[in-house]
């Protein structure tokens, strides 16, 4: 780490390496497309080479890198807002009407969908607890907001994604609940 | 705790975050339940993520090392209403225009050779200076850069504009190899969906901000808007000499192929790619191809008038 904080290219590949597929699973899961996933990722990438000299060490090197790789998804998602869509994604069309896909195929679309349809915010506690496996704590960190926040969030990112994802649910017992404010 | 569970508590639960909650919901067949079903949400959302191909993952590497701390930041103005370009590019067009600058010099140092047939454009950005000092007699303009491009119906949309409408026809070789990738008078992509619209270009942002994660200590230097000419004076005049990697094994391939028309930078779910174009096989059309930086394999095809 300090010699890829240094600027020694051969430590800082074998970081960015050691930490790229998790980045991208952070940036798959929160934008939803292959593409804008690869292109989060690489502005992420270089936003951490830029920023390794200034990283300070007071949280992990995989929390803050999940931190901007958050941030770069979040832009990645502004963007893509911004300029109109030519279309569905690349075979998107094809998986959502296909008949014969495959289980795992429609399981990853369902999903994608359903992580779409949640505020980022949420989305985003979401993905740090469950594709990272941070705690809350370190999601407050990443995502600098309370611990009280990132529970709240991510307890509320659920029980929308519950209906969506749980088989046989058209209806989920967490909407049913009180939910703390 | 005789109450049940609230939605967050029972998150939490299911986290670790909350162990209080662990008798009652041993005990509550509803709680359980409930958190076995946040369980399942959380392990649908944990599923592993397929990665990006290897070539994917070493050029995102390889660019952001080249785009780290030690290099300026680099402004390019836009022109409203054009692509903004990506941080990454802005590094190739870079590169790509110290490339032509050096075969300017060397066309005004009167080095040029004609070979009278095949035609070489200034050289793209991955490829050595060196190279293209030695080969680049041809002309020099600004490298156009496509940006993403998904499908050979956006390629066919964004290139050729550029494209000169007087293109040569094609060359003929030795053998003689008839051209079978065009239809006359229409378009022939090999990726492209039936009846597919070509994206058009978005307007570009009022702040010249592209990206960037936005950290308290990444910046945004070296991302901010750059020029995407994809309608800009990147045609190559005939004639110019030099052969590169790509376009002799574009040539290779389909030895029908014409003069290069055409060049611009391009890139594909993250690949950096050259798009050449070709003119021919057919009389007044001209053929495009997308291919990998690394290694010129073909990403994309759009044949047509």
């Amino acid at each position: 780490m300090e010699a890829a904080r240094g600027g020694d290219r051969g430590a800082l590949d074998a970081l960015l390496r050691r930490h790229y597929d998790r980045l991208y699973a952070v940036c798959r899961r929160m934008t939803g497309d292959p593409t804008d996933a690869a292109d989060a990722c690489q502005e992420a990438l270089l936003a951490i080479v830029r920023g390794l000299p200034g990283f300070d060490g007071r949280s992990a090197f995989a929390t803050w890198a999940y931190r901007v790789a958050t941030n770069a998804c979040l832009d990645e998602l502004r963007r893509r807002r911004r300029r109109p869509e030519p279309g569905l994604p690349e075979g998107r069309d094809e998986a959502w009407s296909a008949t014969d896909d495959t289980e795992g195929a429609a399981t990853r679309i369902d999903l994608d969908v359903a992580l779409q349809s949640l505020p980022a915010d949420y989305r985003a506690a979401v993905v740090l607890r469950d594709v990272c496996g941070l705690s809350y704590d370190e999601i407050a960190v990443a995502l600098v907001i309370p611990p009280g926040t990132v529970r709240s969030r991510i307890a509320r990112g659920r029980a929308a994604l519950v209906p969506l994802l749980a088989p046989g649910r058209n209806q989920g017992p967490p909407a049913e609940r009180p939910t703390s404010t | 705790m005789s109450e049940h569970a609230d939605a967050e508590a029972l998150s939490a639960f299911v986290d670790g975050e909350a162990p209080e909650w662990a008798d009652h919901v041993a005990g509550c067949p509803s709680c359980a339940a409930s958190a076995a079903e946040l369980r399942a949400v959380s392990a649908t959302v944990a599923a592993a993520v397929e990665p990006p191909s290897a070539a994917v993952r070493d050029a995102a590497i390889a660019v952001a090392l080249d785009g780290g701390p030690a290099r300026p930041a680099v402004v390019v103005p836009m022109r409203p209403g054009r692509r903004p370009v990506q941080a990454r590019w802005l590094l190739g067009a870079v590169a790509a225009m110290i490339l032509v600058v050096v075969g300017v010099a060397a066309a005004l140092g009167g080095s040029g050779r004609s070979s009278g047939r095949q035609t070489t454009v200034a050289g793209p950005a991955f490829e050595s200076g060196k190279a293209a000092a030695a080969d680049n007699a041809g002309p020099a303009g600004p490298v156009t850069d496509l940006g993403d491009v998904p499908d050979a119906a956006t390629l066919r949309a964004r290139a050729l504009p550029a494209v000169p409408t007087s293109a040569p026809g094609p060359q003929t070789l030795g053998g003689g190899r008839a051209a079978s990738s065009a239809n006359s008078g229409a378009s022939s992509d090999s990726n492209a969906t039936g009846g597919a619209v070509p994206a058009p270009l978005p307007a570009a942002p009022t702040a010249g901000v592209a990206g960037g994660a936005t950290t308290g200590n990444a910046s945004n230097s070296g991302a901010g808007g750059a020029a995407s000419n994809s309608g800009a004076a990147s045609a190559v005049a005939p004639n110019a000499v030099g052969t590169r990697p790509c376009e002799e094994q574009a040539r290779a391939r389909q030895p029908s192929l014409g003069p290069v028309v055409y060049f611009a930078t391009a890139r594909r779910q993250g690949v950096p790619a050259v798009v050449l174009g070709f003119s021919g096989p057919d009389p007044g059309s001209v053929t495009l191809l997308m291919l990998a930086q690394d290694g010129c394999g073909e990403l994309l095809r759009s044949a047509g008038a």
